[in-house]
């Protein structure tokens, strides 16, 4: 498959070598290694699955640099990695389907599976510590012998390891003719019956007690072991229930911690009612894979410029100045790279943009000549809008620098109406320019690495040195161009796509709800009456149900995210969450990335009767006309 | 009971055939009563019409319920989305004659779930000493221009009969027969993660064009050795095609077929399924394509003859 978009870092389908072969370690997985507890949340994408994978034994064995050597040492425990996917989950909820009347027929069967899956694991790290270690295969079979014997598993069978894997996956597999022909009433292999951690107990003592008894000293082993289930969210809901309520609070093994990942509204985590659930903080840790405030966008970008330096590193064997190369996001830069009226007539080097002749000036005068909204606006604020100078330095900050993004997307976006009763409208724009710049390059990925990689897959090739191996800065047009079709075609397609596209009780696919909250958005900055603080963020009230689904379906497809401190959430009760929509999706929209407003769901959708066709841009100027 | 071979006849060989049973379905569909009006009616044969309990598309369903009620067939009621009454009466025809028989399905109309299980039924039948011949036969309609808005995804599921458990340590291969609705397909991979993703689509109709238009974004992006073109007319060898290709797949690969395009691609699909096991089938169909769907027959007939022992 050779998918420029979809094949580039995605984990899951990479070996756990791949995986480290491309790895930059992040905050993130430095938290990780910490011996507790640790449930990460985020949406996919966001390198949950890649940061599980670099805690097998071989992922860590193939990371070798300074920084991955020092890291290593520090790791205290060996990690297993149990893979979920949503092929397995559907099996499963089909199973359940079939057995509905007999649930602990099910939950036997589910956990024969589950424990088959945890088993398999635990296999691929032993023969992992085994290869890495260089233990004689005197070691596997003994190791082997113990395992058939604790596990119970059907014999006859070679005592090896890749042969108890086998076994195990044909013990799934003849699972199948109970459920093809509904035999309820066959007998199930003892494997059905057991607590995945009791046989994990097993498991890790047969292997400790051999390396005691051989005196393996030169094994990498450490005493304690992470348990690493990818995609908690998909797992069948009693392994959520113990996972969560039973193993998360009181270990039975004190060897055995878990790493475990989630989309974020996973309900084992969320709804706290019963007063013995686990808590965070004292008995585990959550780690966001997602930008919720300043703190881990500023880790985010640490990570994208580690990323993409080393990408281009490696793609023209020297080191690459990001800044040189697509400069720094500017909105002012990004106006004049699309018009060639000079903005700038500043009298002197010492005045602001916002002084008479400076650009913003000549950007507000402009506006508010056909903007009547702005043109009123700047008269409750005593400004002149004839001469939109700041009267003080805290005006300044107070009224020009907060509305300069929006004057500018209005100044961009519209144009003098000729109808009657309007003042202004959209305006035919072949791009948006003011999407550029590496900063912006780094927060438009939003968190999610495998975006990212695809972005910088687009840029990869399109440096040029200059003649005195100095580099050419890539065009703000030319970067606008690439940023929109990565929203569109990378971000939005996904979207568009998803096939869990429908919302109960909702005649709007998950696209469509998606679409309105942008395009609302959008009209709400640029084309309503001129607001200081228009909406950029959402929230759901608790009388809409029926909204609730929409936003699981929404957070675990990636398109919106969950917004934390930091952000104003003026009129939003304290205990509701507030989303945005993913910073991927705002090319698409033409929308600025700066926190404004947020305003109910409900409102967003009963707002709109009509879609702007933002796939062709052509029909912008007839929509409002 | 196991597959003795599968052949592809032609429309006047399966029109010459005494078939002791006709199976056929009512819907909204104008091709639901083709077939089953060309049949030889003086046949002394038995005659069950499994009507859609779903009254969409009325007056297209009352004049379909009418030829099928004077051509002397059985009515009997199922919901579209549940094969339990289609399979009992099939079953209990099948103990109750014991014989070698001749039953000629038309599922032009039917759902996937109602001919899938009745595939997986004969697969996991048991009788002893005894032939049945499966005459599965399509009739083709006129070509149809696809809708312009996406629909609901009201079908996201494997199909019962169709699905086995498994574990997720090896990765997943998706095999897709392309149809109508715009990137289907394509998230479809995006959905499952899959590691590979094959296109198969139609190349010998006036549906291919539209089929191509629709997937255009996901045809670009895919190597070609990934996509698969195939005759509808020929489904043997499409089957050879799917069979071989899941054979070699299902040595490193977790399957999952999503027949998203034509009916004949996704009885191939059952079939191959059932033949090689441990592959999942999936329904994925929308609201709107279905709906206003009308099916009007082309004169053209698809038919699997399939022997079973």
């Amino acid at each position: 498959m050779d998918d420029k978009y979809s094949r580039a870092f995605n984990a899951r389908y990479m070996s756990f070598e791949e995986v480290a072969r491309s790895f930059i370690v992040s905050d993130h997985f430095i938290s990780i290694i910490s011996c507790e507890h640790t449930i990460l949340t985020g949406s996919r994408g966001c390198g949950k699955t890649t940061l599980l994978k670099m805690l097998h034994p071989k992922a860590l064995n193939e990371w070798n640099n300074s920084e991955a050597n020092r890291t290593k040492s520090e790791i205290p425990f060996i990690g297993i990695y149990i893979p979920a996917d949503r092929q397995w989950k559907s099996q499963l909820d089909s199973f359940e389907r079939k057995f509905d009347k007999n649930k602990d027929f099910v939950e036997s069967i589910f956990r024969g599976v589950v424990n088959s899956n945890i088993l398999i694991a635990i296999c691929s790290t032993f023969s992992a510590l085994i290869d890495i270690n260089n233990i004689d295969e005197s070691f596997e079979i003994d190791l082997s012998l113990k395992l058939i014997e604790n596990w119970k598993i059907p014999t006859p069978i070679a005592p090896n390891l890749d042969d108890i894997t086998i076994k195990l996956r044909k013990m799934v597999g003849d699972f199948n003719s109970i459920f093809h022909l509904k035999n309820e009433g066959q007998e199930l292999p003892e494997i059905c019956n057991k607590d995945f951690i009791d046989l994990v107990s097993l498991g890790i003592d047969c292997f400790e007690s051999l390396v005691r008894k051989r005196k393996l000293v030169s094994i990498k082993y450490r005493n304690k072991w992470a348990l690493c289930f990818d995609e908690l969210e998909i797992a069948p809901k009693y392994l959520q229930n113990e996972l969560v309520n039973l193993n998360l609070r009181s270990r039975s093994d004190q060897r055995i911690i878990f790493k475990l990942t989630s989309t974020p509204g996973l309900a084992e985590l969320s709804e706290k009612k019963d007063v013995i659930r686990p808590s965070e903080k004292d008995d585990f840790s959550i780690l966001k894979l997602w930008i919720y405030n300043s703190r881990s966008q500023r880790q985010w970008r640490e990570f994208c410029n580690k990323y993409m330096t080393k990408s281009f590193e490696k793609r023209y064997n020297c080191k690459i100045n990001l800044k040189s190369l697509f400069g720094e996001h500017n909105y002012i830069d990004g106006l004049k790279s699309v018009e060639s009226f000079d903005f700038s007539k500043n009298k002197s080097k010492k005045q602001s943009e916002f002084d008479e002749g400076g650009t913003m000036w000549n950007v507000m005068y402009l506006l508010q000549k056909y903007d009547d909204s702005f043109k009123e606006y700047l008269i409750r604020k005593n400004i002149d809008p004839d001469n939109p100078i700041p009267k003080n330095s805290s005006q300044t900050d107070a009224i020009h620098r907060k509305i300069k993004p929006i004057v500018l997307y209005r100044y961009y976006f519209t144009e003098k109406s000729v109808r009657a009763n309007k003042n202004i409208k959209l305006r035919s724009r072949n791009i948006n320019a003011f999407n550029h710049g590496i900063d912006y390059i780094f927060d438009i990925a939003d968190g999610n690495p495998r975006a990212f990689a695809n972005l910088v897959n687009e840029f990869i090739d399109m440096v040029i040195f200059n003649s005195d191996k100095s580099i050419k800065k890539i065009d703000i047009q030319i970067q606008s161009r690439i940023i929109e079709a990565f929203s569109i075609n990378y971000s939005y397609l996904r979207i568009r796509n998803y096939p869990k596209n429908e919302i109960k009780n909702n005649d709007l696919l998950l696209y469509e709800i998606i679409d309105k909250i942008g395009e609302y958005f959008f009209k709400r900055l640029v084309l309503d009456d001129f607001n200081a603080d228009p909406i950029i963020f959402f929230y759901v009230e608790k009388k809409d149900k029926n909204l609730r689904e929409f936003v699981d379906i929404a957070l675990e497809s990636g398109a919106i995210l969950k917004i934390e401190e930091e952000i104003n959430k003026k009129g939003v009760r304290n205990n509701i969450d507030v989303y945005r929509l993913s910073y991927s999706l705002y090319p698409k929209y033409k929308l600025p990335k700066v926190n404004y407003n947020p305003i109910s769901l409900s409102s967003i959708l009963n707002s709109q009767k009509t879609f702007i066709d933002y796939s062709q841009p052509n029909l912008f100027t007839n929509i409002l006309e | 009971m196991k597959t003795k071979y599968i052949k592809q006849i032609e429309k006047q060989d399966l029109l010459n055939i005494n078939f002791d049973l006709i199976i056929s379905s009512s819907g909204y569909e104008v091709r639901s009563t083709y077939l089953s009006s060309l049949l030889n009616n003086s046949n002394n044969n038995n005659k069950i019409v499994f009507s859609f309990s779903d009254l969409r598309g009325q007056n297209e369903r009352n004049k379909n319920d009418n030829i099928f009620h004077k051509l002397r067939f059985n009515s009997i009621k199922c919901d579209g989305n549940n094969s339990e009454i289609l399979i009992k009466n099939i079953d209990d025809y099948i103990i109750s004659s014991n014989k070698d028989l001749s039953i000629l399905i038309d599922y032009s109309s039917m759902t996937r779930v109602w001919y899938g299980s009745i595939i997986n039924y004969f697969k996991n039948l048991v009788i002893q000493n005894r032939q049945i011949i499966i005459y599965f036969a399509y009739s083709l309609a006129e070509y149809n221009k696809p809708n312009l808005k996406d629909s609901k995804t009201s079908h996201f599921e494997p199909i019962d009969g169709f699905c086995n458990l498994s574990v997720p340590s090896i990765p997943t291969a998706l095999i897709t027969g392309l149809g109508y609705e715009k990137n289907k397909a394509f998230g479809l991979k995006e959905f499952f993660d899959a590691e590979l993703l094959y296109l198969f689509y139609t190349i010998d109709n006036e549906f291919t064009f539209s089929v191509l238009d629709k997937n255009k974004e996901l045809i670009d992006r895919t190597s070609r050795e990934y996509i698969l073109p195939y005759n509808i007319n020929d489904v043997l060898l499409t089957k050879t095609i799917l069979l071989d290709l899941c054979s070699n797949l299902k040595k490193n690969f977790r399957i999952i077929i999503a027949p998203c395009g034509p009916k004949p691609f996704t009885i191939i699909s059952f079939l191959v399924a059932a033949e090689l096991g441990s592959i999942d089938v999936w329904r994925i169909s929308g609201e709107t394509v279905e709906n206003n769907f009308k099916a009007i027959p082309n004169g053209k007939i698809i038919t699997f003859e399939i022997c079973y022992y």
